[in-house]
């Protein structure tokens, strides 16, 4: 009996997104675009390195939450890279998002082994 | 420090101005980072919402922000002429993670950093007094 070979090819798509700054109310806008457009081109995953994000206020956690609610619903999800300033990763932890988000290491970005 | 005042435009990008003079004039005045970064997390949530809510988005308006650093504390006041606030500041709650809710935290995280928060209007004009105690008195060396 020859071999039975069956093949499925799942596709995800992931954005990476890495952040340099201020993610403030000022800057919140422009990634918002940013990501509305990768939502529309079907990307369903996302990770936003925040590792060198030197301040985060509630406008700019309000891009994130906008997110993963919407990835969320096309059956993805989003991690982040923490935040090394604490400038940065105050507001996650009082508005209790450290508890929401899936936080991974830098080197989780990309999977190893390839 | 006597009082410095620094006055606006109400808009996204003129907030960071505020921030940073918060920021340098603390940090050279002795003030420990951590406390520094609670009061600009303040400052920048306080300034969004009068930008936002106060003027409604209009640039044009004038936000007029005064600072005071002693060895005791920090306190940081601004004045508006925008829409009062409706805001019972007695009855202010984080929104739970769980409603994921996109707005809706800028008090309660004013509320969480700093030791005081004050909100009167009086004659048209709109002021919110933020105060930031000080556990360890710092020796003002920025005069």
């Amino acid at each position: 009996m020859p071999l039975e070979i069956k093949t499925t090819e799942q596709i995800i798509k992931i954005a990476i997104v890495t952040l340099n700054g201020r993610l403030d109310a000022f800057e919140a806008p422009a990634l918002r675009k940013i990501c509305d457009k990768f939502i529309a081109e079907e990307y369903t995953h996302f990770v936003f390195d925040l590792t060198d994000v030197s301040m985060l206020d509630s406008a700019g956690l309000a891009v994130l939450i906008s997110v993963l609610k919407r990835a969320r619903l096309n059956n993805g999800d989003v991690r982040l890279v923490w935040p090394k300033a604490d400038a940065a990763s105050r507001i996650l932890k009082l508005t209790k998002f450290d508890q929401v988000f899936v936080s991974i290491e830098k080197s989780e970005i990309v999977p190893k082994g390839f | 420090m006597s009082n410095e005042i620094v006055t606006i435009h109400s808009n996204n990008r003129d907030i960071r101005i505020p921030c940073n003079y918060l920021r340098i004039h603390s940090k050279r005045a002795g003030v420990p980072e951590e406390i520094v970064n609670m009061c600009e997390l303040a400052l920048q949530e306080l300034l969004t919402n009068l930008v936002e809510h106060a003027y409604a988005g209009d640039p044009n308006k004038l936000i007029k922000v005064v600072f005071s650093i002693t060895p005791e504390k920090i306190t940081i006041q601004t004045y508006d002429t925008g829409i009062p606030a409706r805001v019972n500041l007695n009855h202010v709650r984080m929104p739970s993670p769980d409603e994921l809710a996109e707005g809706g935290y800028g008090i309660a995280i004013i509320q969480s950093v700093m030791d005081e928060v004050n909100y009167f209007t009086l004659n048209g004009t709109n002021t919110w007094e933020l105060v930031k105690n000080l556990k360890q008195r710092i020796r003002i060396t920025d005069k």
